[in-house]
């Protein structure tokens, strides 16, 4: 053998040993691990513990609660109360009257006029009368928009209040005073206080209920967008409801927003 | 290669591995499961009512009407927390819930004003309120109003939209979008109350494929409170907290409107 074939077996030798097959690394592993097979087992058992506590923790609630279902209410240690007949039936009496005249007075929360309630969720309104509907129809509250300044200096937060308002006045044919929101959002410059371009006419429709705050119930141009968030805070309603939810409340009448 | 070959290693490596299971899993299962159960029978152990000691003039017949006496006491003193609980909810100016179990009923009031109602096809409320019925604390339970103190939610509580002011009126013209009636959202919201009450309101409708991400978010988000809770009690050597979980189907819209209404601190009422 020449010297350059020797050399050329050596390095193929050397080839041949660093590249073992696949089987061979299997078995080399499955040597070692079962040469450790404590650490085999505390890994899985690592793991085993894991997964049993997620589970545990997911459902400990129901768990328990079968625990709770598995336990009887009765068979408990009795409860002695020192009492005779007389204090028992004065006692019951003074009860009775007391649960009779709290469920009276809850009843009477319900109120007996008319009252509005006004769903935002879904921009629904309902007139109603006791526990009774006399009229529903759709609605626009406020869009949920936040308006704010290039500088954010100023904010505006476009959302019809939650709760309960009382009708503070009643408007015909309402003139709507711009405030200074209505200006920015169009990108014009806002006017001084008590210049004419802040009025505008016919644009809330021919009845207003004014329920403090800033906020009114009042008529719209854009009767396509009723049933849609797309206010500034105010309550807009078609032509019908508004002129029959005008004619039944009173000043003092409520409204109930949610 | 056997993921479990590793116990023909030898009978020490079986019972290591034992060891190894058993006491953790029995810590587990102790600490999360039983003791917080154990804890919770005892504090709601049920009583019964019994007349007095008998003197010489009482005879049987009078102590079986005075016991009879004794648990119409104690139905009307149920009826008393009840009311009170109610009467102090009227005087919020807040909407809160109101959920009577008796009649699978969820409602928003205000006032003493229910705003809105629904039935619940299916329902689901922890046995633990049994045994709390039937304990001597339940008229001290019901007497007071839950107040929220958590809550999650598959959906926005308020979808605020952020508008920058336009310059001028050709950027406002090209701000201007089409209105579009908002989509319908998939509602799975959780509201965990004072002396752990968790309501959770799932809706009848099935879930939507868009709304699946959104549901998977929520569910991940309670559950890793959870856990959290329990880690929390352990470092403070606490038993970790039992939800007495009330669990309502609804339709979409109703829960959709009922959690947007309460504020986030909301109170509720729980009739059982």
């Amino acid at each position: 053998m020449t010297e350059e074939q020797k050399e050329q077996e050596n390095q193929g030798d050397a080839v041949a040993a660093e590249t073992e097959t696949l089987p061979e690394i299997s078995q080399a592993l499955k040597r070692q691990t079962n040469e450790h097979p404590y650490w085999r087992a505390f890994g899985c058992a690592f793991w085993f513990v894991a997964l049993i506590a997620v589970l545990t923790v997911w459902f400990a609630d129901r768990l328990r609660d079968y625990l709770f279902t598995a336990q009887p209410v009765n068979g408990a240690p009795v409860l002695m109360i020192p009492q005779n007949a007389m204090q028992i039936e004065k006692e019951l009496r003074n009860l009775q009257k007391q649960v009779a005249s709290q469920k009276r007075r809850l009843q009477n929360l319900t109120p007996r006029e008319m009252y509005l309630i006004i769903n935002s969720s879904e921009n629904r309104v309902t007139l109603m009368r006791g526990n009774k509907v006399i009229h529903e129809g759709l609605c626009s509250t406020g869009s949920y928009t936040v308006l704010k300044t290039a500088d954010n200096k100023e904010k505006w937060v476009f959302q019809t209040p939650r709760g309960m308002l009382r009708v503070q006045n009643k408007i015909v044919k309402p003139v709507w005073r711009m405030p200074d929101w209505a200006f920015i959002e169009e990108g014009l410059p806002v006017p001084s206080k008590n210049s004419s371009e802040r009025f505008e006419f016919n644009v809330l429709g021919d009845y207003a209920l004014d329920l403090g705050r800033g906020y009114l119930i009042h008529g719209t141009l854009y009767q396509r967008f009723l049933g849609m968030p797309v206010t500034h805070g105010c309550v807009r309603l078609g032509d019908e409801e508004l002129k029959i939810i005008y004619h039944n409340l009173t000043i003092g009448s409520k409204v109930f927003i949610y | 290669m056997k993921p479990f070959s590793f116990l023909k290693a030898g009978r020490g490596v079986r019972w290591f591995f034992a060891i190894l299971l058993f006491f953790p899993i029995l810590f587990i299962f102790s600490y999360i499961i039983i003791l917080p159960f154990l804890n919770l029978a005892q504090k709601n152990r049920p009583v019964g009512v019994e007349p007095a000691v008998h003197d010489s003039l009482t005879v049987q017949s009078e102590n079986s009407s005075v016991r009879k006496q004794l648990l119409v006491r104690r139905d009307l003193k149920l009826e008393d927390a009840k009311q009170r609980a109610q009467i102090q909810l009227t005087r919020l100016d807040s909407i809160y819930f109101f959920i009577d179990l008796n009649d699978s009923l969820a409602a928003i009031k205000i006032k003493g004003v229910t705003l809105r109602k629904s039935k619940s096809s299916r329902i689901y409320s922890s046995p633990v309120l049994r045994h709390l019925k039937q304990s001597a604390k339940v008229e001290e339970w019901l007497a007071k109003p839950l107040v929220a103190q958590q809550s999650w939610s598959s959906f926005v509580k308020h979808p605020f939209k952020i508008k920058n002011a336009p310059k001028d009126t050709l950027e406002a013209l090209a701000m201007k979008v089409e209105i579009m009636a908002p989509e319908p959202i998939d509602a799975y919201c959780s509201i965990l109350f004072d002396r752990n009450v968790l309501l959770r309101m799932r809706q009848i409708e099935k879930l939507s494929i868009k709304g699946a991400w959104p549901a998977v978010k929520y569910e991940a988000a309670f559950r890793f409170s959870r856990l959290k809770g329990i880690v929390n009690a352990l470092i403070l050597l606490q038993l970790p907290p039992h939800y007495i979980t009330i669990d309502l189907t609804l339709p979409q819209a109703d829960i959709v409107a009922m959690y947007r209404a309460v504020p986030y601190s909301c109170s509720m009422m729980l009739l059982f």
